[in-house]
C-alpha cells in the first residue's frame, strides 16, 4: 500500500474543459428551472388524467349496473306468479289478492277439475258399458237357441 | 462564499426567499468533490457531466426532507455514488452488455477521452482499477483517493467497516497483481 502510494502519489488521470467548474453552478440552476416547468405540465396531465380515468371508471360502473339490472330483472319477473296460478298467489300475496278474485278463480278450477274429471271417467264408462252390452248379446245368444 | 455551514446553507435553503441563492452556495462548494467521484465511477468526462446535474437535480428535490441524521456531505455523495451506478447499469442494459464488457467499453473510453492524460502513470492505476469488481472500486476509490474513513464509507454505501476493511484489503492485493503483470 505504502509502495503503491510512493508510485501513483493519488493523482488522478483526468481532466475539466476550461471553467467547468465555474459555469456548473448556472447549468444546474437551468436544468432545475427546465425541469420544474416540465413537471409543472406532466403535473397538469396527471389531474387530467386522473380526471379523464375517474370519469371513465364511473361510467363503465354505471353501464355494469344498468347492464346487470336489466339482466336481472328479466328474470325476476319469470319468477313472478301468473294471476290464475291461485294456489301460489293465495300463498303468497293472500293479503293482496282480492276476494272475489279468489272466489272465481276456485270455481274456475272446480269446473275445470270436475271437467276433467268427466272426461278420465268417460273412458271408463264407455268401457263398462261397452263390456255390458257384450255382456246382454251375449245373454240374447244365450237365449235365442 | 464557502464559508457558510452545512447548517447555515440549509436553514437558507429552508427560507423561500433565500432558497435558490442556498442551493447555488451549495453546488459551488460540493461541486468539484461530487464531481472526481463520480468522474472515477464513470470515467468519461460527458458522462460524469450528465451525472453530477442528475445528482443535484436529485438533491434539489430531496433537500427539505433532509433530517441532519447525518452529514450533508455523505447524504451528497450517497446520491452522486448511485446516480454513477444507476448510469451504469442504464449503459449496460441500454447496450445490452454483460457487466465485463461495460468494463471493457470505460478501458476504450481512456483512448478517446480529450480530457484523460494519456500519458501519466495515474492512467495504469485507473486501467487497473477498473478491472475489479465495482464494490471493490467504489470502496478503493472513496479509500485511497479521498481517504474516508471506513465510517463514512459504510454510511454512504451501507456496507459495515468490517466488509469495507475486507474489500479495501483485496483491492490492493489484486491492484498491486495486476500493475505487476503490468
Amino acid at each position: 500500500m505504502k509502495s503503491m502510494k510512493d508510485k501513483f502519489n493519488k493523482k488522478l488521470p483526468f481532466k475539466v474543459p476550461d471553467g467547468y467548474f465555474d459555469n456548473l453552478p448556472l447549468r444546474v440552476q437551468e436544468r432545475i428551472a427546465a425541469n420544474q416547468a416540465q413537471n409543472k405540465y406532466k403535473g397538469r396531465w396527471v389531474t387530467i388524467r386522473s380526471q379523464l380515468a375517474f370519469a371513465a371508471g364511473f361510467a363503465f360502473m354505471a353501464l355494469l349496473s344498468y347492464l346487470g339490472y336489466y339482466m336481472v330483472h328479466p328474470l325476476i319477473t319469470e319468477k313472478k306468479p301468473i294471476k290464475t296460478d291461485y294456489v301460489e298467489i293465495v300463498s303468497r300475496t293472500i293479503y293482496e289478492f282480492d276476494d272475489i278474485d279468489l272466489f272465481k278463480a276456485i270455481e274456475q278450477k272446480k269446473r275445470t277439475d270436475s271437467l276433467k274429471e268427466v272426461y278420465d271417467e268417460i273412458p271408463h264408462r264407455l268401457y263398462v258399458r261397452s263390456s255390458n252390452c257384450i255382456t246382454i248379446i251375449d245373454e240374447k245368444k244365450e237365449i235365442k237357441p | 462564499m464557502d464559508n457558510h455551514t452545512d447548517s447555515e446553507l440549509l436553514v437558507m435553503f429552508r427560507n423561500p426567499d433565500t432558497k435558490h441563492y442556498a442551493f447555488n452556495l451549495l453546488v459551488r462548494k460540493y461541486q468539484e468533490r461530487l464531481y472526481w467521484q463520480i468522474r472515477k465511477i464513470v470515467i468519461n468526462h460527458d458522462d460524469a457531466d450528465d451525472v453530477i446535474q442528475n445528482t443535484f437535480l436529485k438533491v434539489w428535490g430531496g433537500l427539505d426532507n433532509f433530517r441532519e441524521d447525518s452529514q450533508l456531505f455523505t447524504w451528497l455523495y450517497r446520491i452522486a455514488t448511485n446516480e454513477a451506478l444507476t448510469f451504469l447499469k442504464k449503459k449496460r442494459t441500454k447496450l445490452l452488455l454483460p457487466l465485463v464488457d461495460v468494463e471493457q467499453q470505460l478501458m476504450r473510453s481512456f483512448q478517446g477521452d480529450p480530457f484523460i492524460d494519456g500519458d501519466s502513470t495515474a492512467l495504469k492505476l485507473q486501467k487497473a482499477l477498473l478491472k475489479l469488481p465495482e464494490k471493490q472500486r467504489l470502496v478503493f476509490n472513496m479509500k485511497y483517493f479521498e481517504e474516508m474513513k471506513y465510517e463514512e464509507i459504510s454510511e454512504i454505501l451501507g456496507t459495515s467497516v468490517g466488509a469495507l476493511k475486507a474489500s479495501f484489503h483485496h483491492a490492493v492485493k489484486k491492484i498491486e497483481k495486476f500493475l505487476e503483470e503490468d
